[in-house]
């Protein structure tokens, strides 16, 4: 940025933890400063807190049923502020109760993918040579295997359990991320500082570790931010085929699909999961952004 | 003994277009405290020929022939045992001080780090070592840089960063591979001289890798030529410069434009080029890989590879004029 900004490292302590903070220090710093990403993650604190208590809060519980408001558009007078759906259930309720599932799902697939993707990735493509053809043919194995075969057969086998679809989405996603991961590291293997890191005499786990890893943060925060929304989509889907949350739990991919059937007569069923579907991907997608400038020392 | 002695080196590279043998029967030995430049054009093998020395190559590279730290073989060393001797025995300082930087961390991580974990000092000793370190550099304000970025300094002090980094572990021999060829000449000039009076001071060898002529003259006592990976030429500075004896190093030293020359007398030649261009790595035939380029060539220059053999007093030469089969 044009206008250096001395204020960071004015003062001598300052410039002593900076030294030892590192990078996260000075990142989290550049993240505050950016608007966008500073209000996407206050939308989305503010989000999980609603999904954690809202369903306290309400007059209503998710799945019980109001036969005198069936089908109702929303309205304050009878507390179904979000409407109610055809067997009288308050969409808010369950539009809050189902974000509990979407989010954590999409946080917990995301963390399992980026923990297997990653440190997948980044050894084969750092070790190279046989260790990286063995490593990338298993993750080609696994690529060919039939997501939905994969998913009935945990089921089949483990009976069904929310853990299981965290276990599934994530086996099935870190694929994805550790090819871009090992992709990345091949890059990085043959650049300068790291022959000069192996030169200094630096072990293989500690040129991985701390000249590897921290360079591929950026790809890696924007490619997981990108992984919650589609993680809280696959689910949707699962749950469409009855393999996901069943009823009457629910989560906004459920939510939407049933709201997209009664698009027509009722609307309110479609738009509010919606806007909260999409309002959680957006900041998700702006967050990335951020995280990813945010954690490059060059953008200061 | 000499600290390091490099007999018959080979590197191959095989992929699925075949083997291609990019340093071929490279031998030198270098003293405590010696200075040898290995000078050659892109691609003749000078850069590969000094990560063999630490087993850097690659995992694709088959290394070939010996290479002994005070009389102890270096090749085919496990990597933990390698990690011992880099860095403290043989420190090297790269190419381009843009790139060998780790543009995520600060400069005070990366020069701490090889004290802190190799020798086990504490933070603050480490600091203070290193401190000092940018100071023997000549850089200005070192508790500055030491929390900057990379991105923030310019080339000429991140080569110096790098050659602190490099000296940090007190080593014996400092591999050099072209450190100026990214820096601007007022700069190049510095760090040579950097160069020069770190290693009288530290009394360390060095290994300049290089294919500026230029740069030999100031820096090293002894100077190695090199084409398609082969040596061509070795010998003390003066003498190679006063009287080279491979038509190669004519070559080059008839190339370099020279500044200086008396305003009355004629104005200097033209430059001469040595025509053609080198043969890729490994794709030479039978013979003497400079003879296709070569004003001098006759009879066996076709057919027989010359032996890099003993002329006249140190000097030794790859040519059939020299040393007739």
């Amino acid at each position: 940025m044009p206008g250096a900004v001395p204020g960071p490292l004015a003062g001598e302590d300052a410039i002593e933890n900076a030294a030892q903070g590192g990078l996260f220090r000075d990142a989290a710093r550049r993240l505050r400063a950016n608007r966008a990403a500073r209000a996407s993650a206050l939308i989305l604190i503010a989000l999980t807190v609603l999904v954690i208590v809202g369903p306290w809060l309400s007059p209503h519980a998710y799945d019980a049923t109001d036969w005198d408001a069936i089908s109702q558009p929303p309205t304050l007078a009878g507390q179904h502020y979000f409407g109610t759906d055809p067997l009288g259930r308050d969409l808010f309720s369950r539009t809050l109760v189902g974000g509990r599932i979407s989010l954590l799902v999409g946080i917990a697939a995301t963390l399992v993918s980026l923990l297997i993707g990653v440190t997948w990735g980044a050894t084969a493509g750092y070790l190279g040579g046989r260790a990286d053809h063995v490593m990338m043919r298993i993750v080609d194995i696994l690529y060919a295997l039939p997501f939905m075969f994969f998913v009935i057969l945990l089921m089949v086998l483990f009976g069904r359990h929310l853990v299981l679809i965290f276990l599934a989405i994530g086996a099935i996603n870190w694929l994805d991320m550790a090819r871009i991961v090992r992709g990345q590291t091949l890059a990085l293997k043959h650049r300068e500082f790291v022959e000069a890191a192996e030169a200094m005499g630096a072990s293989r786990r500690r040129v991985l570790r701390r000249h590897i890893l921290p360079n591929l943060v950026g790809v890696v925060a924007v490619y997981a931010t990108l992984t919650v929304p589609q993680v809280i989509l696959v689910e949707s889907f699962l749950s469409f085929l009855g393999l996901g949350v069943q009823e009457p739990m629910t989560s906004w991919g459920a939510l939407v699909n049933e709201g997209a059937e009664q698009m027509e007569s009722a609307p309110w069923m479609l738009i509010f999961p919606a806007l909260f579907l999409s309002v959680t991907l957006f900041c998700f997608n702006f967050l990335g952004d951020g995280l990813r400038d945010a954690l490059d020392p060059r953008s200061d | 003994m000499a600290l390091l002695d490099v007999r018959d080196l080979s590197v191959t590279f095989s992929d699925h277009h075949g083997r291609r043998r990019v340093v071929d029967g490279l031998s030198y030995s270098l003293d405590a405290g010696g200075s040898l430049a290995i000078v050659g054009e892109s691609g003749s093998g000078k850069t590969q020929s000094a990560l063999a020395l630490m087993g850097l190559c690659g995992p694709t590279a088959d290394v070939g022939g010996s290479v002994r730290l005070d009389g102890r073989e270096l090749l085919g060393l496990p990597w933990p045992a390698l990690q011992q001797i880099r860095g403290q025995r043989i420190a090297m300082v790269f190419q381009d001080p843009m790139t060998s930087l780790n543009p995520y961390r600060r400069i005070g991580g990366q020069m701490t780090e090889m004290l802190t974990l190799r020798k086990g000092l504490s933070a603050d000793a480490a600091r203070t070592e290193c401190l000092e370190m940018l100071e023997a550099v000549q850089i200005g304000d070192p508790s500055n840089r030491f929390t900057q970025f990379p991105h923030e300094l310019s080339g000429g002090i991140r080569q110096r960063v790098m050659i602190a980094i490099a000296l940090l572990g007190r080593p014996d021999l400092l591999v050099a591979d072209e450190p100026t060829t990214a820096l601007d000449v007022t700069v190049q000039a510095q760090i040579l001289r950097l160069l020069a009076d770190l290693r009288r001071a530290m009394g360390m060898a060095t290994l300049l890798i290089t294919h500026d002529l230029g740069l030999v003259a100031g820096l090293c006592d002894e100077v190695l030529v090199m084409y398609a990976g082969r040596p061509a030429e070795q010998g003390p500075v003066d003498d190679v410069f006063a009287r080279s004896l491979h038509p190669y190093t004519r070559g080059l030293l008839h190339s370099v434009p020279r500044l200086g020359r008396d305003p009355g007398r004629a104005p200097p030649a033209r430059l001469q080029a040595i025509t053609g261009s080198p043969p890729a790595a490994g794709d030479a035939g039978p013979g003497c890989a400079f003879a296709p380029r070569c004003a001098y060539r006759f009879g066996p220059c076709d057919e027989k590879q010359p032996e890099f053999a003993a002329v006249a007093g140190s000097r030794r030469v790859a040519c059939h004029l020299e040393s007739p089969p």
